[in-house]
Formats: C-alpha cells, sequence, structure tokens
C-alpha cells in the first residue's frame, strides 16, 4: 500500500508541477490526465525537462542522485570514502562499516530515486507520441528525438538500479492509475532488465551528435554510444562492447593500429581539473553529464560532495577512506593534487592550516579561485556539473574490453597510456602526449586487468564508479575482488563486509508492500 | 633529546654524507666490477635505443645492508613503470649517483645546503653472540641492560657484566659509519667508536666474524641477524635480548626474539625506546635531483613501505610518511616552476 502511495503521489507531483508551469489556466485540476496535457511540443519539451531533472533534483530536497546520494551507495562502500568523524547519520555511517541493514534510509532514498527518475520517463516515452506531428516545429526536438532521450535516462537509471539491486521490477509505462500501480509487481531477472537498457539505448544512437546553445548538456549519439558500451562491459560481452567505442573514439587519435571512426571531437582535458570545474563543463571530455547551474541552492548541486561549510574545526561529509587512498596516487600524477587537498586557506590570518588530514577536492567549486574555495563557504551555490561518463572512461573501458578478448594489444597500450599521459602532465591533444617515461608495458592479461582497475579507481574518485568496479569484476570468482579489496584496508573497517554486499538489500518498504505476502517478490540472497 | 625526538628530527637536518661506500674517492673498481660496469653501459645503450623517448638511469649507492630491499623497491616499481631505469651499485662514485642510502640520522648541520634526507624506512639493531657460548643461557636469561651496552661495546676495560663468565671478543665495524654509528648514538648518544677486533666489510661480516668465533659478541640490524626466508636466528648465531624494563633479568614479556615477526610485531607497537633503532635515509642534490626520483622516492614511502617486513625493516610511522611526502611535493613543484621557466 505504501508503494501505491508513493507512486500515485509522484504521478500527482509531477503533473502538478508540470501544469504549473504551463497551461494551468486550460486544465482544471479535476479533469487534468497525463494524456490530456501534451498537446505542443513545449509540452514534451518540459516533459523531457523533467526527466532530465531527476538526475539533479530530489522532490524532497534530498541529496539527489547525483548531487551525492548515487556517490554515498557507490563510494562510502567501497575502499575509496568514508562519512567524516562530523557526520553523525547512523543511516550514512552503515554505509561505510558495511553494517547497513533493509531498512537503511539511504538505500531506500536511491531505489525510490531511481524510479522517481524512470517513472518520470516512462510517462514522456508514453504521451510524446500522442502529439500531433504537426506540433513538431522546432526540428532540433523532435517527437523521435524527445522520446530517445528519454530512454537514454531511463536506460541509465535501470542501469544504476540493475548494478545495485540485481533482479528488479521492470516498469515500462507510465503507471497512470492507482489500481495498475497495485497490481502485485514482481522482479524480473536482470538479463531482461539489461535487454531493456540495451534496446533504450540503441535508440538513443539516433539522437544529434551534438547541440549547441542552450540544447547543450542533453544527450547525443555520442553518449549513448558510449553508455552502451560501459553496459557491454558490465555484462562482458566485449565483441560489442569494442564494436560501440570505436565509434566513440575520436578518429586519427595517435597510436591506434585499428582505426577509430569516433567524429564527436571527443578529447582529453591536458589539466585533469578541468574536467569537473564549472568553467570547463560540458567540454570536449564531457560524454554525458548530470547538468548543475548553481541556482537552485545547496542540495540540488555537486557541492554536497565536497564542500558544505568550512572551518578548521569542520568535517566536510564525506572524506577518502585513509591515506592509503592518497597513498595510491604518485606526487607527480596531477589527479592527485586535482582530487584531495590537506590544507585550508584561513581568511583571518591569511595563512594556509594543515587539516589533520585528507579531504576531497574534485568537486569544490574553484570559480573564485584556488585560495577563494578554499577558504570556505563556497560551495553553496556549485555549478560544477556531474559527469556520467567522460571521455577517458571511453579511452579506459577501450583498454580493459580489448585486454579481455585478445590480451594487452598495443591499442589496448595505448587507450590506457593516452590516459596515464595525461595523469603525468605531458598531454597536449588527439592521443598525442610526451612524456612516456609512465607508460605501460610488458604486462600479462592478468596484471593488465589490475592495471585498469587500478587507472579507473584512480581516475574516478567520487565519481560512482568504485563500489560497480569492485563488485563487476568476477575472474577471481564472485565477489573476491570486492571482498579482497575492502578488507585490506587500513583498520579492517568493512570487516562486517561479506558475499551479500554485492549487491544491495532492496529496500524494507517495498519488501513489506502487500502485508509482505508478494510471492513474486524476494530479498537479495543473504539479506 | 630523547631517542624519538632525534629519530624525528634527524630527517629536517642538513648535513654531510659520511658512509663506507660513500668514500668513493678510495674505491678500487677490480675486474669483475669493471666487467659489470661494462655490462650495464652496453645494456644501457640497448636500453635507451629501446626506449627511444627515455634517457633517465636513477643511480643508487650508499650502505649495502638495504640494498636487497632496495632491489626489491625497484623491481616492483620497474614492473609498474618499465620506462625508468635503475642502477644499484656500490661501485659508482657518490658524486655521479642520483639516491645515496644512509643509515642513521643526521645532525644539524651535516648536510651541505644543495643536499636533503629523506628517511624511507626504519631499522632495529641487537647484541649478537656465537650460538655455541656455553654461558650463552645465563646470559639470555639476564639480557643487556642500557649500561651493559655502554660497558660491553664501547669501555675496552669493563667489557664484562654478569652473567658473561666466558672470554669475550667484541667485533666493530673498521669505520664507524652508518649502523655503526647509529648503534652507537642509539647506546650513548655519541659517535663513538666500538671497542673491540675490527672486522673489514660490510655489516655482514661482523655476523660473519662472530659465527666463526665462539667468543665472539658483537651487533647487527635484524635483516643480517635473522634469516629473512625461515624467520630464525641465523645458524650460528644467538640474540642476547635487552633488559627492556632494566630489572636484571629478561621478563616473558620481554623475550620477543624466537622470529623475526615476533621482533618486528613488538617494535611496530611498543614505545619503549631501548632496542637501537633508526631510520634508514636517502641523501639527494635538491638541485639536480629528476621528478622521475622524487616520485620513486615517494613510492617507496607509502606503497613501497608493504615490502619492509618480509626484508626485516619496520615501517616508517605515518607522521613521517606525510612529513617526508610534503617534503618531496615541494621538490617537485620547485622542478615543474624551473621546466615552466625553461
Amino acid at each position: 500500500m505504501k508503494k501505491t502511495l508513493i507512486i500515485a503521489s509522484i504521478i500527482i507531483t509531477s503533473v502538478a508541477a508540470l501544469i504549473s508551469c504551463n497551461k494551468l489556466t486550460e486544465h482544471p485540476q479535476g479533469s487534468i490526465t497525463p494524456a490530456d496535457f501534451y498537446q505542443t511540443q513545449s509540452d514534451a519539451l518540459a516533459a523531457v525537462t523533467a526527466v532530465y531533472s531527476t538526475l539533479t533534483t530530489d522532490i524532497n530536497n534530498d541529496f539527489p542522485i547525483y548531487g551525492r546520494n548515487l556517490n554515498l551507495l557507490v563510494d562510502n562502500p567501497s575502499d575509496n570514502q568514508v562519512y567524516s568523524p562530523s557526520n553523525t547519520n547512523p543511516d550514512v555511517r552503515a554505509l561505510g562499516t558495511a553494517t547497513y541493514v533493509s531498512t537503511n534510509d539511504r538505500v531506500h532514498k536511491i531505489y525510490a530515486q531511481l524510479y522517481w527518475g524512470i517513472n518520470k520517463a516512462n510517462v514522456a516515452i508514453d504521451n510524446i507520441p500522442t502529439i500531433p506531428a504537426e506540433k513538431f516545429v522546432d526540428p532540433t526536438h523532435s517527437a523521435a528525438n524527445l522520446v530517445r532521450e528519454s530512454r537514454f535516462i531511463r536506460a541509465l537509471l535501470y542501469f544504476d538500479l540493475v548494478r545495485m539491486f540485481g533482479d528488479v521490477p521492470l516498469v515500462l509505462h507510465d503507471q497512470q492509475t492507482v489500481a495498475n500501480a497495485g497490481t502485485l509487481v514482481g522482479r524480473t531477472s536482470k538479463d531482461s532488465v539489461y535487454a531493456q537498457i540495451i534496446a533504450d539505448l540503441d535508440s538513443a544512437t539516433a539522437l544529434p551528435s551534438s547541440y549547441t546553445g542552450a540544447n547543450i548538456g542533453r544527450v547525443t549519439s555520442g553518449g549513448a554510444h558510449a553508455l552502451l558500451a560501459k553496459v557491454y562491459v558490465t555484462r562482458q560481452q566485449w565483441g560489442n562492447a569494442i564494436t560501440e567505442l570505436k565509434k566513440v573514439i575520436t578518429t586519427g587519435t595517435a597510436g591506434f593500429t585499428d582505426a577509430t571512426t569516433g567524429n564527436y571531437g571527443y578529447d582529453l582535458f591536458p589539466k585533469f581539473s578541468d574536467a569537473f570545474q564549472a568553467a570547463t563543463k560540458n567540454g570536449k571530455e564531457h560524454v554525458f553529464s548530470a547538468q548543475f547551474n548553481g541556482t537552485a541552492g545547496g542540495f540540488t548541486s555537486t557541492n554536497t560532495l565536497s564542500s558544505f561549510t568550512w572551518s578548521n574545526s569542520a568535517y566536510t561529509a564525506d572524506i577518502p577512506a585513509d591515506s592509503t587512498v592518497v597513498h595510491i596516487f604518485d606526487i607527480i600524477d596531477q589527479r592527485r593534487s586535482a582530487t584531495f587537498y590537506d590544507s585550508l586557506f584561513n581568511q583571518t590570518t591569511g595563512a594556509w592550516v594543515k587539516w589533520p588530514f585528507f579531504n576531497f577536492l574534485k568537486f569544490v567549486d574553484q570559480s573564485t579561485g584556488f585560495t577563494q574555495a578554499l577558504q570556505g563557504n563556497q560551495g553553496a551555490n556549485s555549478k560544477m556539473n556531474f559527469p556520467v561518463i567522460r571521455y577517458a572512461e571511453v579511452l579506459l573501458l577501450y583498454a580493459e574490453a580489448l585486454n579481455e578478448l585478445y590480451g594487452p594489444t598495443p591499442d589496448a597500450y595505448n587507450a590506457i597510456n593516452i590516459v596515464r599521459g595525461r595523469a603525468y602532465n605531458s598531454y597536449i591533444a588527439n592521443g598525442i602526449y610526451t612524456d612516456h617515461s609512465y607508460d605501460l608495458s610488458g604486462l600479462n592479461q592478468q596484471s593488465f586487468r589490475d592495471a585498469v582497475f587500478l587507472e579507473r579507481r584512480k581516475e574516478f574518485i567520487q565519481e560512482c564508479q568504485r563500489w560497480f568496479d569492485l563488485v563487476r569484476r568476477t575472474d577471481l570468482g564472485p565477489g573476491v575482488y570486492y571482498l579482497n579489496n575492502v578488507h585490506s584496508m587500513l583498520g579492517n573497517p568493512k570487516a562486517a563486509a561479506s558475499l551479500k554486499d554485492t549487491l544491495f538489500p532492496i529496500p524494507q518498504t517495498e519488501m513489506d508492500l502487500y502485508g509482505g505476502a508478494n510471492p513474486n517478490f524476494y530479498q537479495n540472497p543473504g539479506w | 633529546m630523547s631517542k624519538v625526538d632525534f629519530f624525528i628530527n634527524s630527517t629536517n637536518f642538513i648535513h654531510a654524507v659520511d658512509c663506507d661506500v660513500m668514500k668513493a674517492g678510495g674505491y678500487h673498481l677490480n675486474t669483475i666490477h669493471m666487467k659489470k660496469i661494462f655490462f650495464l653501459f652496453v645494456s644501457g645503450i640497448i636500453l635507451i635505443n629501446s626506449h627511444a623517448q627515455t634517457t633517465d638511469v636513477i643511480k643508487i649507492t650508499g650502505t649495502k645492508f638495504p640494498f636487497e630491499i632496495m632491489q626489491q623497491w625497484i623491481d616492483v616499481y620497474s614492473k609498474t613503470y618499465p620506462a625508468i631505469h635503475f642502477e644499484l651499485s656500490k661501485a659508482i662514485p657518490s658524486d655521479s649517483a642520483d639516491l645515496m642510502i644512509a643509515a642513521h640520522g643526521f645532525r644539524q648541520g651535516e648536510l651541505k645546503d644543495n643536499e636533503v634526507a629523506i628517511a624511507i624506512n626504519r631499522y632495529a639493531q641487537l647484541p649478537i653472540a656465537n650460538s655455541n657460548r656455553s654461558d650463552l643461557k645465563t646470559l639470555q636469561q639476564k639480557g643487556f641492560t642500557q649500561q651493559d651496552l655502554k660497558n660491553i661495546y664501547f669501555n675496552a676495560q669493563q667489557n664484562k657484566t654478569d652473567g658473561l663468565n666466558e672470554p669475550v671478543t667484541i667485533y666493530r665495524r673498521d669505520k664507524n659509519v652508518c649502523a655503526s654509528r647509529s648503534f652507537s648514538e642509539n647506546v650513548t648518544g655519541k659517535q663513538l667508536d666500538v671497542a673491540g677486533e675490527l672486522v673489514n666489510g660490510d655489516d655482514r661480516a661482523l655476523s660473519n666474524a662472530v659465527k666463526n668465533d665462539v667468543n665472539g659478541i658483537s651487533y647487527n640490524n635484524l635483516g643480517l641477524i635473522y634469516n629473512i626466508k625461515t624467520r630464525k636466528v641465523a645458524d650460528s648465531i644467538a640474540v642476547i635480548p635487552i633488559d627492556l624494563n632494566e630489572n636484571g633479568k629478561i621478563d616473558t614479556d620481554e623475550n620477543i626474539y624466537a622470529t623475526l615477526d615476533n621482533v618486528l610485531d613488538f617494535l611496530s607497537t611498543s614505545t619503549n625506546n631501548n632496542i637501537p633503532q633508526d631510520n634508514v635515509n636517502i641523501v639527494f642534490n635538491k638541485n639536480t635531483i629528476s621528478k622521475n626520483a622524487l616520485n620513486f622516492l615517494s613510492w617507496i614511502i607509502t606503497q613501497g613501505q608493504q615490502y619492509n617486513r618480509s626484508y626485516g625493516f619496520l615501517n616508517l610511522d605515518e607522521t613521517i610518511i606525510q612529513q617526508e611526502q610534503q617534503q618531496l611535493i615541494v621538490l617537485l613543484k620547485h622542478i615543474n616552476e624551473l621546466t615552466i621557466k625553461n
């Protein structure tokens, strides 16, 4: 019953939100249905904007999916990150010690947020095609493209869901009525969920390759190919992944023996921190990002990933798990100084004050300058985007897929070494870098795999990747890579981690629906 | 200044390196060394040809006993960074080495203005005797107090103590350098020569002298007292325990010498300073050091620490790691600024 109420409230709230922005006077609330609402291209556009907004806002003004909530679920249970001493939320702390349970508030929140987004996408996908074709006067936002964008977001959210929870209810249509939503839901096999994700992403590969003006940041065909490749890598379908990645990697990139055909102009920023800072958002490295504009306040921005209110005695929300996370970086690796800081600037004394330990710097908005940013209170209106997939990952996925299929080929080395070339400060453009001192070579398939996962760890701190990486690797046996890593942390803070933690529990509120008597619904193993 | 203070401060001081192998002016290059150098020279040419972009070779010399762990670090590091090349040899003259190993602390003013010392790990030293001494059992039950150490090793007239009933021959290095200097500073607080028979060679020779003389007593670092594979005390050698609480006998909780790991476990967790300990330092010229060498040092003091135990060394404390890392980062920034200006 709770779920039906939640879904009903979501529908009512979302429809009300759309009405309030658009056609309130023409459609009295008492007779509104989603089908009545969709009349014009701008209605369709508004619906898709609402789909995108589920990545960056929360219905209850909580941390949005790509603001901090997914990070809490994917980084705190990993060996990268933990709650800070000042974080007293027991649900957040439990994620950091592998002691969370099925009633964990954050687990429930992410589950609800992902379905909230999926529901909005379903509404758009179902209803946009009902709008008469002649209403679509702006060719940039054809009905087909708006549906494709919605299908991309739906795929992205299902990809997060299926990786976190395994089999999940596959809801593909607007739950228009309480009666529809109230039918006994069941968990769909993850294979079927993945089939839908792939179908949705396939459709999105027909999107435009780029946008201009206010449309920059919308999903492109490049984004769809890249995410599709990531899905294939997760499924260990290496050949399919390589096919997709070759369409994304910029044609003519130096060093590849096998030609790539990407015409998106993707490239790495020579300066690693440009991949995150507001001034360089939606740049050449960004394949798809959650768009934060910094005007909606602290909770709807990336600020909560790094900043809160700082002083010399207050801590940020989450911190590196321990000093070894910093020590995996060479001191000449620019990612080290772009990812962490250990000093704050005291405005009163004009001196830098050493912090007791390292903090995350990656998502600190430095629009006002580095010193200004590190003197506190700068995060509330962060304009930084959250990179969902960026070109460095495309290259690392390519290295991984080639290695899995063929062993460490020259192209596999080239892909990972380009990323390292940037990290070691000599990247120019188009795959060209000048200092090859830190190139990898001479590895076997196993050690190359280790190198790829280590490079991913260094590259994607705080970017909602590490736990997914830890649990998706199965070459040592299911869950072994995850357990080996979290059990070797300093002080063994995740001693409680076990095989069951390679999936999150289905939230207890969902299990309790229908008095807990839904025969189609079951908990994950061990929970 | 307590031992701990000295240990912490020693890395900040500037001084001149004074280790045996660094006296390169008098080093005799025999035929074998010439062959080795020729081999290194030829292989260097091959490597330069096969890695055209990189000609950077990091040359390392200095105190011998940490060579084995240094080679392990080089081997592991080279797998991760195959384009970085190393030479580790006592034959490298000190003025052409990039990194020089020194197994003692530095007093203020000892390092030259252009030299920097970075701690890379820690080591401990223990008194040793020939395992066939007839009074060994008594000696091991009593142990050595700090005053015993002073008397036995540094006072030729009084190198006797209760329980030491058989004749004694103290063996010492021919030069008061590195580990020997550190032993002296730990025991006496000064740089004194051990009073005893001179032994030519490196620290390994001290153990060999004791093995070959039933009356022999000396001192050595853990990696040369214990067999690092079996983790047991090496054949023909016995450890004489340190009387940590100075009560005239070795209590059960002071008997920590059965295996190398027992000693290391104790030293890693205990705050007792009575067992001589020191940092192994790397000394280099801050004006000529390369960024690759700085990065290698940074790697040693972080990821490289995991190899210490197997070679009988102790990890640096986290505060020292942070402090040394910061020194390396400052130097690296300086190099980067120079590069940008050029």
